[in-house]
C-alpha cells in the first residue's frame, strides 16, 4: 500500500469508520512509519479541536417552539386548501350544470332550502352559515384573531368573535358543542396570549362546571381536553400553563393528565407551575392510595435535581407515603 | 422499522393526523438538531424544521418503504437544508461572529452571549474556535457542509450518510477529505 492510502486509512480511523483488521494493519503501519505517525498525530489533534468547537444540541424550549410553529402552520395550510377544495368542487358542479340545465333548477330549489333551513331553524348557530360549523375539524377553515366581547362567570354564556373565511361572531352557552370547539381551537392556534388566557378562563369555567354539575349531563368536547393538555405542557406563556392545569384538575383524573403534570414536574422552567403540578399529582395518589412506576421515577429524579425546596421535599414526602402503604 | 412505526406510518398516510404526530415525536429533535448544526441559528432551524414536516405530510402517502422512514426523514431534511441556504443567500447570516452591543454599550459577539458553564477563559477560547470552525465551513459547498455536519455533529456512518444524501459511499468520502483539508487549513493556527 502506498502513502495515499495509509493517508486515507488515518483519516478513515479517526471517523471510526475502519473494521479491526483495516485499524490493526494501520496501527502496525504507524509504528514503522514516522510520517504517516505525524500526520496521525495532527489530524487527531484536529478532531480535538472539533470537538471542542462543538455547537450545543436543541433544548426541549426550542423544540416545542419549532412543533408549536409547524402545528399552527399545517392547520393553517390545511384550511387554505379546504377552502381552494371546495371553490374548486363548486366551480366544477357549476360547469355540469351548465352542461345539464335540467338539473339546474332542482340543484338551486336545494340550495334554497338547505339556506333556509340553516338561517331560520331556532338551535342553529351563526356559525353554521358559514361554514365554520367544523371549525375545529380537520381541513375546515381554521380560526384565528378571536376577540371576547363578554365572557361573565357568573353566567353560562360566552360572546366573542373570530375571523374564519370572513369574520364571525358567536354567542351561546358553554355547553354548545360548536362554541367549545372554537374555544379549544383559540386555545391551541391563538398567537395573542391575552386572549389565550381569556379562552382558558372560560374553558376552566366550563371544567369547573362540569365537576360541580352545574350544567347537568352536558358533555365536554373531547377537543377541550385535548387542548388543555397541549397548552399546559407547550404554551410560551405560564399564565396560560397554570390556568390549563387548574382547568385540567377538574377533570377526572387519568393517564393523560398524570403524563401532562410528570412532563411539567421534568420540562417546566417555573417553579411555581412545577409546585402545581407536584400539588396536583399529590391529590390524585391521596384519591388512587397509589403511584405507577413511571411516576416514583420521576419523583425520585426530582428529589435530585429540582431547584426547588418546596417540590424535593413534596416528592421525598409523596415516596414516603408510598413506601409505608 | 418496527411493526409499530409501519402502523403509524398507514395510518398517517390514511390522513390520521393523530398518528403523524406520533411518528413524527419520535425523530423530529433530531431533525431539529441537524438543522440547527447545519445553519447555526434557531430561528431558520425552526423554519427548517416546518418545512420539512410539511413536505414529509404531503409525501408520506407516496411513501413505499423502500427504505427506512427515518432515512427517507432525514434524506427530506438535508434537502431542505441544503435548498434553504441557497436560498437564504441573498441575506445577511446571523453567524456566531456577529457583534452586538451589551447592556453596558459594551460590544460582544453572539457567541460571547451564550453561556455554556465553562470558566471565561475557556468560553472564550471555545468561542474563538467556534467562531473559526463556523467560518471554515462557510467556505465549504452546502454538500460538504451537510455531509460535515452529518459526520461530525451527529455521528453519523458514511453508509447512512450515503443513502440519507442518496451518494455513493465514494462521493460521501471525497466531500468528508476535501472538508477536512480545508478546514485543516483554515484551523492551521489552532494546528500548529
Amino acid at each position: 500500500m502506498d502513502y495515499k492510502i495509509y493517508k486515507e486509512m488515518i483519516q478513515l480511523a479517526l471517523l471510526d469508520e475502519l473494521s479491526d483488521d483495516e485499524l490493526k494493519k494501520l496501527h502496525q503501519h504507524l509504528i514503522e512509519c514516522s510520517e504517516c505517525q505525524a500526520e496521525y498525530d495532527k489530524l487527531s489533534k484536529y478532531h480535538s479541536l472539533l470537538n471542542e468547537g462543538k455547537k450545543d444540541s436543541v433544548d426541549d424550549n426550542l423544540l416545542n417552539e419549532a412543533r408549536i410553529q409547524f402545528k399552527r402552520k399545517l392547520n393553517y395550510d390545511l384550511s387554505k386548501q379546504s377552502v381552494l377544495e371546495r371553490a374548486f368542487r363548486a366551480v366544477r358542479m357549476n360547469i355540469w350544470l351548465y352542461r345539464k340545465p335540467v338539473f339546474t333548477g332542482a340543484f338551486s330549489l336545494v340550495i334554497g332550502l338547505l339556506a333556509g333551513y340553516f338561517i331560520f331553524s331556532p338551535g342553529s348557530s351563526k356559525l353554521n352559515m358559514f361554514g365554520v360549523g367544523n371549525g375545529t375539524t380537520e381541513g375546515a377553515a381554521a380560526i384565528s384573531n378571536v376577540r371576547f366581547i363578554n365572557d361573565s362567570l357568573n353566567t353560562d354564556e360566552v360572546e366573542f368573535s373570530f375571523d374564519a373565511v370572513r369574520q364571525v361572531t358567536m354567542k351561546g352557552k358553554l355547553t354548545d358543542p360548536s362554541i367549545q370547539k372554537v374555544l379549544a381551537e383559540a386555545l391551541v392556534n391563538e398567537k395573542n396570549p391575552g386572549t389565550r388566557i381569556q379562552t382558558v378562563n372560560a374553558l376552566a369555567n366550563l371544567s369547573d362546571r362540569q365537576t360541580n354539575r352545574t350544567l347537568g349531563n352536558a358533555s365536554v368536547n373531547p377537543k377541550v381536553k385535548s387542548a388543555l393538555l397541549t397548552a399546559l405542557k407547550f404554551d410560551g406563556n405560564p399564565a396560560v400553563r397554570m390556568e390549563a392545569l387548574k382547568a385540567l384538575l377538574n377533570f377526572p383524573f387519568d393517564n393523560k393528565i398524570n403524563d401532562a403534570l410528570l412532563y411539567v414536574l421534568q420540562h417546566d422552567k417555573n417553579s411555581g407551575l412545577r409546585v402545581a403540578a407536584i400539588n396536583g399529582l399529590a391529590g390524585a395518589i391521596q384519591n388512587e392510595k397509589r403511584i405507577n412506576p413511571e411516576t416514583v421515577k420521576i419523583l425520585n429524579q426530582q428529589i435530585k435535581n429540582d431547584d426547588n425546596e418546596y417540590v424535593r421535599i413534596r416528592a421525598a414526602s409523596l415516596i414516603k407515603e408510598e413506601r409505608t402503604q | 422499522m418496527t411493526q409499530e412505526e409501519n402502523n403509524l406510518i398507514i395510518a398517517a398516510q390514511k390522513g390520521d393526523k393523530t398518528a403523524f404526530e406520533e411518528l413524527i415525536c419520535k425523530y423530529d429533535k433530531n431533525v431539529l438538531s441537524i438543522a440547527f448544526t447545519y445553519i447555526g441559528n434557531s430561528e431558520d432551524a425552526k423554519d427548517i424544521y416546518q418545512e420539512v414536516f410539511l413536505r414529509v405530510y404531503k409525501g408520506i402517502k407516496k411513501f413505499e418503504f423502500r427504505s427506512e422512514f427515518s432515512t427517507w426523514l432525514y434524506r427530506v431534511t438535508t434537502n431542505v437544508c441544503l435548498t434553504y441556504r441557497s436560498q437564504k443567500k441573498k441575506f445577511a447570516y446571523t453567524s456566531l461572529d456577529e457583534e452586538s452591543n451589551d447592556e453596558d454599550g459594551e460590544q460582544r459577539s453572539l457567541a460571547d452571549m451564550i453561556s455554556d458553564g465553562g470558566t471565561s477563559d475557556e468560553r472564550a477560547l471555545s468561542t474563538e474556535i467556534s467562531e473559526h470552525i463556523d467560518n471554515g465551513l462557510e467556505k465549504l459547498s452546502p454538500q460538504q457542509r451537510m455531509v460535515f455536519t452529518l459526520k461530525h455533529y451527529k455521528g453519523y456512518k458514511i453508509k447512512e450518510i450515503s443513502s440519507i444524501m442518496n451518494c455513493t459511499e465514494g462521493t460521501v468520502k471525497n466531500y468528508l477529505f476535501f472538508a477536512t483539508q480545508r478546514m485543516r487549513e483554515h484551523l492551521k493556527d489552532f494546528l500548529d
